[in-house]
């Protein structure tokens, strides 16, 4: 498998305790990323849409499309890089108490109504303006694979051994042996 | 989930047993043998991960032989909900997928969500522990205080009586505000999804990713002057990759009969020594 470096992502500096300075700088960090996504992901935007002829190995020329298939992410990379809160679900609508249900009833994220809903949102057209898509847990043009073509979003995360399947069987959830609070176990 | 084993086994005091049989497993080809008992161990790397799923309900089934009756039906249920996620692990290994497997595949997380109440006290967040805390600091400052003095038996009781108290109250929290309700229990039911549309899991994984920060990055921060090494990091790995792509290239062109010179041929490293030379001889 070819592997390609395309580029870095930079590192946001650490946040400081103060929530408004932290608010700025959350804000800069997040234009930074999607600025940057934006960079890498301009080569692809018009043989995505519009095609680009290849020579295949059979000597035809075909009209090939690049599409972004995949990204493979754990989740807190998938939480910035989707603009979502760390407790919802990048791919399907579950409501953050039922994560605990082994339920597949839940429809696929549509982050493109969540764009046509801040629009609409916007000028003031909206029918029901009290359930923004920040109230489900949606930060709203901070997706970063938004506007890509003939991408889906939610489509993009796949199941990841690593982080998903092996790491269960080490560690689930920040546990803590109830026998002991954080003051114990630190003396 | 070895942090709820390791809590519910401390709970009835089969810590040990684990530990021991941790550290006796037999050598076997392909397997990493545990040099460590397993509570020694601090950090896990990749292949230690894969070493213990492999191992994992083994270990626990042995460590769990001669219980009490009173625990017969806990560590039972302990072994169901184990055997149940490390089943859906290997299966999440397999290469290719029938009907069967991918049945198998939804079936196991039911299994798991049936059993998990068994771990109820032991996914506890710093949430949880705060509250916990909180609480132990209340039921202390509302304790009355003595200045009399008391016979050390009788204060000893006291005292047992207190920490008796705090723990019943701690569980109470615990209890009543732990829960399972976190992602990565819900990204289980999308395993299947997947499979019949894009192919097995493996295909996706951030190992490649993971193990590609040493050749890419970890190696070209080193080569760098470290003044914009983003750039020279990025900079200097897509030269490599460009130079093994024509290398590869000169490589097949040669296969086909073109005509390479000596010096050509020789920096073409896929190839090993004896068959370099009699590509060399060839052209």
């Amino acid at each position: 498998m070819p592997v390609l470096l395309p580029a870095l992502l930079p590192i946001p500096p650490k946040l400081l305790n103060s929530s408004k300075v932290d608010q700025h700088q959350r804000q800069i960090n997040t234009d930074t990323l999607r600025d940057v996504f934006e960079l890498i992901f301009a080569p692809l935007q018009d043989p995505g849409h519009e095609g680009v002829p290849i020579e295949c190995a059979d000597g035809k020329v075909q009209r090939c499309f690049s599409i972004l298939a995949a990204w493979m992410a754990d989740h807190m990379e998938n939480v910035a890089l989707h603009g979502i809160k760390s407790n919802i679900c990048p791919r399907c609508k579950v409501p953050a108490v039922d994560l605990v249900t082994n339920m597949k009833v839940y429809p696929v994220r549509d982050y493109a109504i969540y764009q046509h809903y801040a629009y609409e949102n916007w000028i003031g057209e909206a029918d029901h303006a009290d359930i923004t898509p920040e109230s489900r847990g949606i930060r709203v043009g901070q997706n970063v694979f938004y506007g890509l073509k003939r991408v889906s979003p939610s489509d993009l995360l796949k199941p990841d051994r690593l982080q998903n399947s092996l790491s269960w069987v080490i560690q689930a959830h920040d546990g803590l042996d109830p026998g002991h609070s954080e003051k114990e176990r630190t003396t | 989930m070895m942090d709820w084993i390791q809590g519910i086994q401390k709970k009835n005091g089969r810590l040990e047993a684990f530990d021991k049989v941790w550290i006796a497993l037999p050598p076997y080809p392909g397997f990493l043998v545990p040099k460590k008992a397993y509570r020694e161990v601090t950090q896990w790397q990749g292949k230690e991960r894969r070493n213990l799923r492999r191992c994992v309900l083994g270990v626990l089934a042995v460590a769990l032989r001669h219980l009490e009756s009173a625990q017969l039906i806990l560590f039972k249920r302990v072994l169901r909900c184990v055997r149940a996620l490390v089943d859906f692990n290997m299966m999440a290994q397999y290469r290719s997928h029938t009907a069967e497997t991918i049945t198998y595949m939804e079936d196991y997380p039911d299994t798991i969500h049936k059993r998990k109440d068994i771990f109820l006290e032991f996914p506890v967040t710093k949430r949880i522990r705060a509250k916990v805390d909180e609480h132990r600091r209340e039921l202390r400052h509302d304790r009355p205080k003595t200045r009399e003095r008391i016979a050390p038996t009788k204060r000893r009781r006291m005292r047992d009586a207190e920490r008796e108290e705090e723990t019943k109250r701690r569980m109470k929290v615990i209890f009543c505000e732990s829960h399972f309700n976190f992602i990565k229990m819900h990204f289980l039911s999308h395993f299947c999804d997947d499979i019949l549309p894009f192919g097995n899991i493996p295909m996706y994984s951030t190992d490649f990713g993971e193990l590609g920060h040493k050749t890419q990055i970890k190696a070209g921060s080193r080569q760098s002057n470290k003044k914009n090494a983003s750039w020279q990091i990025v900079q200097s790995y897509s030269r490599q990759h460009g130079i093994r792509i024509r290398l590869l290239n000169l490589e097949s062109l040669g296969r086909c009969g073109a005509d390479l010179s000596a010096n050509v041929v020789e920096h073409l490293t896929p190839l090993a020594p004896q068959q370099r030379l009699a590509f060399v001889g060839g052209c």
